[in-house]
């Protein structure tokens, strides 16, 4: 069986593709699996275990053609001729992990029989398979809300399924012969941890300064004997530049621009430790089991691409805009992050003690501070390790995590240990509650959701009924398509009222944009489906969330008007006990 | 029977369009025929001498000696002069034809020797004309006439071999003014490129007007508007920059009030293109070219003495003549309506700004059906009731619509300094030219350079005072034909040679004489569709996609955009344009 994987993305996202190579190799033992990366990327490529085949995209030569005037037709014969040289015969199975319309169309192209992750229809619109798939693309969109790692995601849009082992890398002998030959030299007591630094991120917004960076060294430094090896590219050597710049020259090396992907990987493999922002090497930090102390700013949210693993700690800034959904003018959450806690949790992490939680300290209240786990059934978390009472956001998280599984995998989905872990969770690393969870308005909004969707469904079954009498009724048809219009909009204002559902209601119109282009009785047929998922997604959220009230002993909210006379009084009287997160301190 | 006449008679009978072009030269004052020592004539033409001024005779019979000519084979000589390299070849009975550039040149040739053996024996062509010359035959330059026109003998070389002549392909970038007499001109510059098989872009400065004229009014403080009218050409400089950047033109064809300056034109010189400017100005009254054309590699012009001595005076010597010209797309008869007639139409129009001039000479048609519009009138003198629109700014269409619907279109050309017709008026106006495109019938001042362009009272009836003008004003409403059938002809000679294309054709040549090996020689690139057809096999099913896509298909996105169109199910051939244009939107956007 032939197989293509496409990943046209940047270093982190290779890396992060090795799961799936896994679990593809586990799937299909005789398969030959060939993977399509991006030419600029085909280093790091080479890195990635369990490929037959690797094919490198032809990004540069294509694009030297495009950037001539009148090139575009020498692009297109270079594309044609290599697609048809690579994909003679059109693969059996391609997964595609590519979220834009180039990954879509490529594996389109190759006429390949089944395509998974995101796709083209033969109408020219996008295309989502399996479900999990559709998820993908509709949390890309409604971010805040979803509590599944990239690396699971990659996984479940193209029908595999989680193991919890983590990243890999092929790590060529050669690069780690080199990185001794040059550790050898610097004579480093065995006492002395080797930490990494990485100042570096795709966007400057998520790099905390390079300053900030550098105290925190000098705390590590106070705390135990350290070496520093600062990496990144060559146009980020001003960062590296400003750390060393404040630490003892005979405790750091410089590194940045002087590393292949196989050396970084090398010298991260040697390294107790690396602090970082969300980066590529990050995740090839966690690939090669190093631990690492991340840094999430900005618009990086850990949910989505946390270090993947057992034991990574990181640290969030505790603001109401994180992340952030627009570039902001005045990154409030590089102060948030301070050198104190960087260099405490580093320490900690040097320790190579169990990571319980630990009661909350004044100075951590500007962070949120997770360890990385996983769950029973192998997906990744991330659970808080300072206790505090659990807040809206987090219960809605744990919420969703629930209820998705149950709702894409259906009957194959294990509920029963992951509610106990759940539950483990919710008693282990929160205190009471004490925010507003917003319970009341949730699940107003979510019995309203589960009875637009029914409405919609039946709607739907209404208009499909009508097939072959549509012209002795136009005005009855006319009638429902109304009625279907009306529900959809209903069904926007739902996502809006509570931004943590806004996922569900994506749900749905990714189903209906994938049937774009279809007759209308046809199309009611086709969008029984999705809004039936929707109303089964109200349903089973409406059912977990009597359970988790339950697991955190809250009785119904709202029903009892004595009772919220209570609870306004509590609030006033411990008003210090109620603030927002970032107290005084909206974003914008 | 002289010379001219001998010869005019032979080429009457064999050749008679040329004969009829030959009669109708004029002799530009900068051709001069001078008696070498031996007696002789020799002729000098600006300051190339063609022919020896010793003994043109022994210099014409030892250029012909130096030759390495093998015997029989037909010769195709580039450059007539004064024929004295030409005439022992046809002593010796050679078969000899001869492509002369300047018919200003042929004419004198014929004036002053008897070339009729060349009737015989061969023939003479003009400026590009390279009809029925042999092919194969064997090119020799006259090195003076090859020296005042190197473009001219590239392009007759290329098409002795068989090549087909066209010039290389040029990107070319217009920039025309904020507004004024040379914006439409930029405009027609730019088609006109484009007709000649360019990749041509107008860079319209129009938009920014607004802004310019703006900042007029937001002070009294004359330094401070000053100021600010500085940076805003500093800015509009920095547009032409980017743009240069941008498009990387192989020549920037500036006209004359394009926002520009000497600093600018340095640095626009410095990202590589040639730099060619149209002064279509008075010389006279615009002296700010003299910052301008030491900065320029060409500096065209619409008068020649005593401006080129001005000019070789100030040092550069890139200067060179080119008048100008009509865009028959915009100027062209019409069909106009009774309705467009009534409001456009009158026996005598005048379309122009109120210059002292006119001012003080139309006062003296006031009892005619006289019509006057344009800008800058005052409108409370006794021309006031005359005066169409308020004295409102004419656009082109309108122009047109005005010289198609007026029984006589007076041009009167500006004069700042004089209180009727210029004496001493050199170059012809644009108006000359659009009068002529549009077919309508004109009457126009004496100028020195008219006839030139166009046969005085067969292709353009002219007026040399009031008392005249009158005269033929009311000789001409009463002789519509006689309005008509010269308008006619002088349409057909303006088609023939005075269009923005025949012009700008012209202007790379002389170009390519003042720079040579300056502008790149680049094929013109093959049709983007073509080329993708090329490129597939003829069995390929991208060709079966590409063949109902219509052939003015020229970029990717419109290519996607027809094939979504079609409303079939997308197929691997369409995936792969489909996916290109969006590795190419995300290259756009910075994602790769």
């Amino acid at each position: 069986m032939e197989i293509l994987v496409i990943n046209l993305m940047r270093l982190g996202d290779l890396v992060q593709t090795t799961p799936v190579l896994r679990r593809l190799r586990s799937a299909y033992p005789t398969s030959k699996v060939t993977l399509v990366v991006m030419d600029l990327f085909l280093e790091t490529a080479r890195l990635l275990p369990r490929v037959d085949r690797l094919l490198p995209f032809p990004s540069v030569s294509l694009a030297a053609a495009l950037n001539q005037d009148g090139g575009w037709p020498e692009a297109a014969h270079r594309l044609a001729e290599w697609l048809a040289q690579n994909f003679p015969r059109p693969p059996d199975l391609v997964l595609n992990l590519t979220p834009n319309r180039v990954g879509a169309i490529l594996a389109y192209a190759t006429g390949a029989a089944e395509i998974r992750g995101m796709a083209v229809h033969p109408t020219w619109e996008l295309n989502t398979s399996p479900d999990w798939a559709s998820y993908a693309l509709i949390v890309s969109r409604s971010r805040q809300a979803n509590p599944f790692n990239l690396v699971d995601l990659f996984l479940r849009e193209t029908g595999l399924t989680p193991d919890g082992q983590g990243l890999e890398l092929a790590l060529p002998q050669s690069a780690e012969r080199e990185v001794e030959d040059f550790l050898g030299p610097l004579n480093l007591p065995a006492n002395k941890a080797l930490v990494g630094l990485l100042p570096g991120a795709s966007q400057p917004e998520r790099r905390w300064p390079p300053e900030r960076l550098a105290q925190a060294a000098i705390r590590l430094m106070a705390k135990r004997p350290c070496h520093f090896f600062i990496f990144g590219s060559t146009g980020e050597a001003p960062l590296g530049e400003a750390i060393a710049q404040r630490l003892p020259a005979a405790a750091t090396t410089l590194l940045l621009g002087r590393t292949s992907p196989a050396m970084l990987a090398a010298y991260l493999k040697r390294l107790d430790l690396l602090i970082t922002n969300d980066t590529g090497p990050m995740h090839l930090a966690a690939a090669v089991a190093t631990p690492t102390m991340a840094l999430f700013l900005a618009s990086a949210r850990v949910q989505d691409t946390g270090p993947v693993g057992t034991g990574h700690i990181i640290l969030e800034p505790r603001l109401d805009c994180h992340p952030c959904l627009a570039p902001c003018p005045r990154l409030r959450c590089h102060q948030a992050i301070t050198p104190a806690a960087v260099s405490w949790w580093a320490d900690t992490l040097l320790n190579l003690e169990p990571l319980a939680p630990v009661a909350e300290v004044d100075s951590w209240r500007t962070m949120r501070i997770y360890v990385s786990a996983t769950d029973p059934q192998g997906y990744h978390a991330y659970l808080p390790v300072v206790l505090r009472p659990l807040s809206r956001r987090d219960f809605w998280l744990w919420l969703q995590r629930t209820v998705w599984g149950q709702v894409l995998d259906g009957s194959a989905f294990p509920a029963p240990p992951l509610q106990q872990w759940l539950e483990n969770i919710l008693r282990g690393h929160y205190l009471p509650r004490r925010e507003d969870l917003g319970l009341g308005s949730g699940q107003t909004c979510l019995s309203e959701l589960g009875h637009l969707a029914g409405q919609g469904e039946e709607i739907a079954r209404e208009i499909a009924n009508l097939a072959g009498y549509s012209q002795e009724y136009p005005a009855r048809l006319w009638q429902k398509i109304e009625g279907l219009r009306v529900v959809d909009q209903e069904l926007r204002r739902v996502g809006v009222a509570f931004p943590e559902l806004a996922a569900m209601v994506e749900f749905y119109f990714q189903g209906q944009r994938d049937k774009q282009g279809t007759e209308i009785i046809p199309l009611a047929r086709e969008l029984q489906g999705p809004y039936a998922r929707v109303r089964r997604l109200a349903g089973l959220a409406l059912e977990h969330l009597a359970e988790l009230k339950k697991i955190l002993g809250i009785a119904d909210e709202g029903d009892d008007p004595a009772k919220m006379v209570r609870a306004v009084q509590t609030i006033v009287a411990n008003y210090e006990a109620f603030q927002p997160e970032s107290k005084g301190a909206p974003c914008k | 029977m002289n010379y001219w006449e001998k010869n005019y008679e032979i080429l009457k009978q064999q050749v008679p369009d040329l004969a009829e072009t030959l009669a109708k030269t004029h002799i530009p004052a900068d051709h001069q025929v001078l008696p070498s020592k031996t007696g002789l004539p020799s002729l000098k033409v600006g300051r190339q001498q063609l022919h020896s001024a010793y003994d043109p005779l022994a210099e014409g019979l030892a250029w012909v000696q130096a030759q390495d000519i093998e015997e029989a084979e037909p010769l195709v000589i580039f450059g007539l002069g004064l024929g004295y390299h030409v005439l022992p070849l046809l002593e010796a009975g050679r078969e000899v034809w001869v492509v002369e550039p300047s018919a200003a040149v042929a004419r004198l040739a014929l004036e002053h020797q008897d070339l009729t053996p060349l009737w015989a024996q061969g023939g003479l062509r003009l400026g590009r004309d390279f009809q029925g010359l042999p092919p194969g035959a064997r090119l020799l330059a006259h090195p003076p006439s090859r020296r005042l026109h190197p473009g001219l003998y590239q392009r007759l070389a290329a098409h002795l071999r068989g090549e087909s002549g066209a010039g290389a392909y040029l990107r070319i970038l217009v920039v025309g003014p904020l507004y004024g007499g040379s914006h439409p001109i930029a405009r027609s510059c730019a088609r006109a490129f484009s007709a000649l098989g360019h990749q041509a872009e107008l860079l319209d400065y129009a938009p920014f007007y607004q802004g310019y004229q703006i900042l007029q009014d937001v002070t009294a403080d004359k330094s401070t508007e000053n100021r600010l009218t500085q940076e805003l050409l500093t800015f509009l400089g920095e547009i032409l920059v980017a743009r240069v950047r941008d498009f990387r033109p192989d020549l920037v064809f500036l006209l004359a009030q394009a926002p520009v300056e000497p600093r600018l034109l340095r640095r626009l010189s410095s990202e590589g293109p040639l730099l060619a400017y149209w002064f279509v100005e008075a010389f006279q009254v615009f002296p700010y070219w003299r910052d301008l054309a030491p900065e320029v590699d060409v500096f065209f012009t619409i008068q020649r003495e005593p401006f080129f001595r001005e000019l070789s005076e100030l040092g550069p010597k890139n200067f060179a003549f080119l008048p100008l010209a009509a865009d028959p797309e915009v100027y062209r008869p019409l069909n106009l309506t009774p309705e467009e007639i009534r409001q456009f139409g009158a026996a005598v129009s005048f379309v122009g700004a109120g210059y002292r001039n006119r001012r003080e000479f139309f006062p003296g048609l006031l009892d005619f059906d006289f019509r006057i519009w344009g800008s800058d009138w005052n409108l409370n003198s006794p021309l006031g009731p005359f005066i169409q629109n308020h004295g409102a700014r004419v656009s082109e269409e309108e122009a047109v619509k005005i010289f198609n619907a007026s029984r006589i279109n007076l041009n009167l050309h500006s004069s700042p300094y004089h209180l009727a017709i210029n004496p001493e008026g050199d170059y012809v106006n644009p108006r000359t030219f659009d009068l002529a495109a549009a077919g309508a019938f004109q009457l126009v001042d004496p100028r020195a350079q008219l006839s030139e362009f166009f046969q005085p009272e067969e292709e353009v009836a002219l007026f040399h005072d009031l008392t005249e003008a009158r005269d033929k004003i009311a000789f001409y409403l009463s002789h519509g034909e006689e309005c008509i059938r010269m308008a006619r002809q002088g349409r057909k000679r303006c088609l023939r040679d005075h269009t923005y294309n025949v012009r700008l054709e012209q202007a790379l040549d002389l170009i390519a004489d003042l720079c040579p090996g300056k502008l790149p020689q680049r094929s013109p690139p093959e049709k983007p569709l073509e080329q993708l057809r090329r490129g597939f096999p003829a069995d390929h099913p991208v060709q079966a996609m590409l063949q109902p896509v219509p052939p003015e298909v020229e970029d990717l996105s419109q290519l996607v955009d027809t094939l979504r169109e079609r409303d079939e199910p997308l197929t691997e051939s369409e995936a792969i344009f489909w996916l290109l244009h969006e590795f190419q939107q995300g290259l756009e956007r910075g994602r790769f």
